[in-house]
């Protein structure tokens, strides 16, 4: 039985032809004996004469020739490619560098990277600073100064005519020095009180030109317009305080009047309205002013302002009978 | 070794890929009919087709003529399809494909006609049918060993070499193999003894 296990395997193989010729004698004298092996290769036999010899699948021509146009694509591709480390031709493998050539030349390129890269931020950096230390100087009230790199916005390079053009911002410390009546400084003032977003800078600069008027009682006329301007956009009382006390040195000529009745209307502080009032009508009134601030000011929030106001509208009503001429004033009790 | 062919390799290797696309044409038949037999799925042995021979046209320049051209290429392509098999069937435990093909039974999943081989008659058909079935069911180095021998008519020997084991090797998985697909085809041998 052991015998028919081991010569099973056996008999698959000599159906095959697989068993040389010993092999084979043996065999035929174990089935001799042995009926069930006997039966089992007839069985075995019938099986594999069932199962056709013949591949699985028979692939047309045309089909072929598809699956081949496609391949030889993709190798042509790959050729094209250059992937030259795995396909080089046997004639020129002594070409093949070996990898401790490899190694070198990639050192190589790392130190001459290096140097190039080196050079490169070298030349760049003096550069730099030949741009930061020109000798560019810009005229500034009277003064001239160097100016400071703060950042480079856009470069525009031409290749026809090889010109590049650089855009850059510069920043600089400036310190003007000089008296109230220089222009250039008087310039700077102004700009403060407009542009500052500091109320302590725009009450300093109000303050220098008080000084100023105090000594000479009249200032350029576009400095007039921006104490104006800042009068009505101001929110900081003492500033605009300081504006009106400059005001006050002035004659009240027709842009003085102008700058002190929109004070009178519009101000939020009764103080300043008040102080607009009185220096409005410290001098001889008119009937134009009754129209011009005196009805309005009399629907005021101050009493005070109401008060005066009507009393100088009625004596300047009384004044324009025929005998009574004389300009009306207040009399301020303090 | 034909000299024609000794000349086309030669050729190969020195990077014409002409002598490559000739090569390609006197064996790329028995390429895919492997590749088939092993996968049993048409697409699957094109896309092994497809690389073997990009894999062959590579490392031609290790061939060695030690051993048959077709044998090498034999080597690549079952190695490849062998690999693919294992993979899907990696992939079919994670899916419900496996539950699918279980349920298909002895469904083919057959390419198309002109792909077939020729067919006798509607009876070896099904025949040839069952034998794929059968086949479905045997571990990819057994499914090889059957294909070369039975439907290639391939020697031990070259299988071996094919397969890269002992012969002995080959001898107990073309046994098992046979043992196997004759409990798996019983019912149609008792049909075609009843006839």
């Amino acid at each position: 039985m052991q015998t028919c296990k081991k010569k099973r395997r056996d008999l698959v193989l000599y159906l095959y032809r697989e068993l040389n010729e010993a092999e084979s004698a043996d065999l035929l004298v174990h089935l001799q004996g042995c009926p069930n092996c006997r039966a089992e290769l007839k069985e075995l036999a019938k099986f594999q004469q069932m199962i056709p010899e013949q591949p699985l699948l028979d692939p047309e021509e045309s089909a072929l020739q598809m699956l081949r146009n496609a391949l030889s694509q993709k190798i042509r591709t790959r050729v094209k490619r250059s992937v030259r480390g795995r396909t080089w031709p046997l004639a020129f493998s002594f070409l093949k560098p070996s990898p401790v050539y490899q190694v070198g030349f990639a050192l190589l390129l790392v130190v001459l990277g290096y140097l190039f890269g080196r050079q490169s931020v070298q030349s760049e950096q003096a550069n730099l600073q030949k741009l930061l230390t020109t000798n560019q100087q810009i005229q500034v009230a009277n003064s001239e100064i160097d100016p400071l790199l703060a950042s480079v916005e856009k470069i525009k390079y031409d290749p026809n005519s090889g010109v590049v053009e650089i855009y850059y911002t510069t920043v600089n410390d400036i310190e003007l020095k000089g008296n109230l009546t220089s222009p250039a400084v008087q310039q700077m003032l102004r700009r403060a009180m407009l542009e500052e977003n500091n109320p302590t800078l725009r009450l300093h600069a109000v303050k220098a030109l008080k000084y100023l008027v105090e000594d000479q009682p009249s200032l350029k006329p576009e400095l007039v317009s921006t104490l104006g301007s800042l009068l009505n956009s101001e929110q900081n009382l003492g500033v605009r305080l300081q504006i009106l006390q400059i005001l006050k040195n002035f004659p009240l000529n027709a842009s003085v009047k102008d700058i002190l009745i929109k004070v009178l209307l519009y101000d939020p502080d009764p103080a300043l309205r008040i102080e607009a009032f009185t220096e409005l009508t410290k001098q001889g009134l008119s009937q134009q002013d009754i129209g011009e601030f005196l009805a309005a000011a009399q629907n005021d929030s101050s009493e005070y302002i109401r008060f005066h106001s009507s009393r100088l509208i009625e004596q300047l009503r009384q004044n324009s009978k025929p005998d009574q001429t004389a300009p009306v004033k207040i009399m301020r009790k303090d | 070794m034909e000299n024609n062919e000794l000349d086309l390799i030669h050729r190969a290797q020195m990077g014409d890929t002409e002598a490559f696309d000739n090569l390609v044409r006197l064996h790329d038949r028995q390429v895919l009919q492997l590749a088939f037999s092993v996968l049993l799925n048409l697409q699957d042995a094109q896309d092994v087709y497809q690389e073997t021979f990009m894999k062959a046209f590579v490392n031609i320049s290790s061939f060695r003529f030690e051993s048959e051209f077709s044998t090498w290429l034999n080597r690549i392509a079952l190695n490849l399809s062998i690999n693919r098999y294992r993979q899907r069937k990696m992939r079919q435990w994670f899916s419900l494909e496996q539950k699918q093909e279980e349920q298909s039974g002895w469904d083919l999943q057959v390419p198309e006609t002109e792909m077939l081989a020729p067919e006798t008659s509607l009876h070896s058909g099904e025949i040839k049918r069952a034998v794929a079935s059968g086949l479905r069911h045997l571990p990819p180095q057994q499914r090889a060993v059957v294909v070369l021998k039975h439907l290639h008519g391939y020697k031990i020997t070259q299988i071996a070499e094919s397969l890269d084991c002992a012969e002995g090797t080959v001898k107990n998985q073309l046994f098992r193999a046979t043992r196997k697909l004759r409990k798996l085809l019983k019912p149609l041998l008792q049909e075609e003894a009843g006839k």
